[in-house]
């Protein structure tokens, strides 16, 4: 447990934000945002922690964090929904917990309506299916149990950049002032949209290595469509017809990596 | 018998990780020393300069105990270039606030200690003359209920005599906004630049 606090990366523009808030004199505003936003965080780190994924690498920035995993691909549907959902539950469970104490007189309206504001914004943020964030997470669960892994990968970029470009179009309309803030989130947000496009075929690469090297089992068996590679699912185990035999997927694995 | 090569290898990696440890241990060890000796020179040094004359003991209090950073200045500059400070920070909307047009009216002023005291109506809410940042909310025994607030030009206005107090330290207030209550008597202090300044600019 000790080595996690080794694995958190903090950036150096949230400290920057931190330090500039503290000299603006917005105490309160800084706190409540950064506690909401760290304890989003402990909550994908306790769902990730039970169900036992390897933990690399967390970084904490400014619109939240992004945690990198040392695992395969191809976990449960269950746990990867469950982790993607865990940050928003845990941040909802807080906030839950603020409304309680305000009831109870020890928080005053002010602050609750403060952390009311963070709370729904960061919240309808991280729903958004943009690539780094929970919203893609939850998107893609639901493509993979439907349609093939590349296929969904590369949906996911489409439907990320789109969201991009429609928040963007959006914001000028409304004449949104455009804050610096805001533009280091969109930084953020792009680099690591622009290196998931990049990664895409290598991430299809390693999805199916992993299945040849480990020889995974799953429970569901389906018939590969057209008998070609790119249409292998997650968590299915696929067999295709040759010359009126059925055959299965680690002989076309074996083509590939042998 | 000679020893394996695995089980050589494998003790001399043991040695050298106690090595690290201790090693470790000194040096965390003799950190904290040469921190804790600075904390105590600095702390003498402090005591010494205080105890040479009583000019040195006002010049501590005031450095150390009463100037403030301008909030509000830092803030309003990087507000005008930069956005603000907190994403989302102005996406909904806290809380209204109860803000009149108007400035302080009052019957009569005359001047007390560093400020003024102002006849007022009873029950009477007083907007903020100058928005900022609330620095201080303080109570004594001769003005009841006192806040002083910060603007981004370095003024402090502090308002005493309140009955009650509508706003929290480190708020940020609009000017108009009504920042508490006052019966018939108002007390304001202007101040800039340790200087107490006249009401005539003001009010």
């Amino acid at each position: 447990m000790k080595s996690i606090f080794k694995k958190i990366h903090v950036s150096s523009f949230l400290i920057f934000v931190i330090f500039l808030s503290f000299i603006s004199g917005l105490f309160r505003d800084v706190i409540s945002f950064f506690l909401i936003i760290i304890i989003h965080e402990i909550g994908h780190g306790l769902l990730s922690f039970y169900y036992g994924w390897k933990i690399e690498k967390i970084e904490i920035g400014v619109c939240g964090g992004f945690i990198t995993y040392d695992e395969v691909i191809d976990k449960p549907f269950k746990e990867e929904l469950i982790i993607a959902l865990s940050g928003i539950f845990f941040q909802s469970l807080f906030y839950f917990v603020m409304l309680f104490l305000n009831h109870a007189n020890i928080i005053d309206f002010d602050t609750i309506l403060m952390i009311r504001k963070y709370h729904y914004a960061i919240l309808l943020f991280n729903l958004l299916p943009v690539y780094p964030l929970d919203g893609s997470k939850v998107l893609s669960v639901i493509l993979n149990v439907f349609l093939p892994y590349k296929k969904s990968l590369k949906i996911i970029n489409y439907v990320s950049f789109l969201t991009v470009i429609l928040t963007f179009i959006i914001m000028l309309n409304a004449k949104v002032k455009l804050e610096y803030n805001y533009v280091m989130i969109m930084f953020f947000v792009m680099s690591k949209l622009i290196e998931y496009h990049k990664n895409i075929p290598y991430l299809f690469n390693r999805f199916l290595f992993e299945r040849y090297e480990k020889k995974v089992r799953f429970k569901k068996y389906k018939l590969l469509k057209k008998g070609k590679i790119c249409n292998f699912m997650r968590q299915k185990k696929h067999y295709y017809v040759k010359d009126n035999h059925y055959v299965l997927e680690d002989k076309i694995l074996a083509k590939r990596f042998d | 018998m000679m020893e394996k090569k695995e089980d050589f290898k494998r003790r001399m990696k043991n040695k050298k990780k106690e090595e690290k440890q201790s090693s470790l241990l000194w040096r965390f060890g003799f950190t904290m020393f040469v921190k804790a000796l600075l904390v105590i020179i600095l702390f003498l040094g402090a005591l010494i300069y205080v105890k040479q004359s009583d000019d040195n003991k006002e010049n501590f209090k005031k450095i150390v105990y009463k100037n403030t950073i301008s909030f509000a200045r830092i803030y309003d500059v990087y507000n005008k270039y930069l956005g603000d400070v907190i994403p989302f920070k102005n996406t909904f909307d806290e809380k209204t606030k109860m803000v009149s047009n108007e400035t302080i009216t009052y019957n009569d002023i005359k001047k007390e200690n560093n400020g003024y005291i102002l006849t007022v109506t009873s029950n009477y809410s007083v907007p903020a003359i100058k928005g900022g940042i609330v620095t201080a909310v303080k109570k004594n025994e001769t003005y009841d209920n006192l806040i002083t607030i910060q603007d981004k030009n370095g003024l402090s206005i502090t308002y005493g005599k309140l009955n009650s107090v509508d706003v929290k330290l480190y708020d940020y207030v609009d000017k108009g906004q009504l920042v508490g209550e006052s019966n018939k008597e108002l007390y304001l202090i202007f101040e800039k630049d340790d200087k107490y300044l006249s009401y005539e600019e003001y009010i």
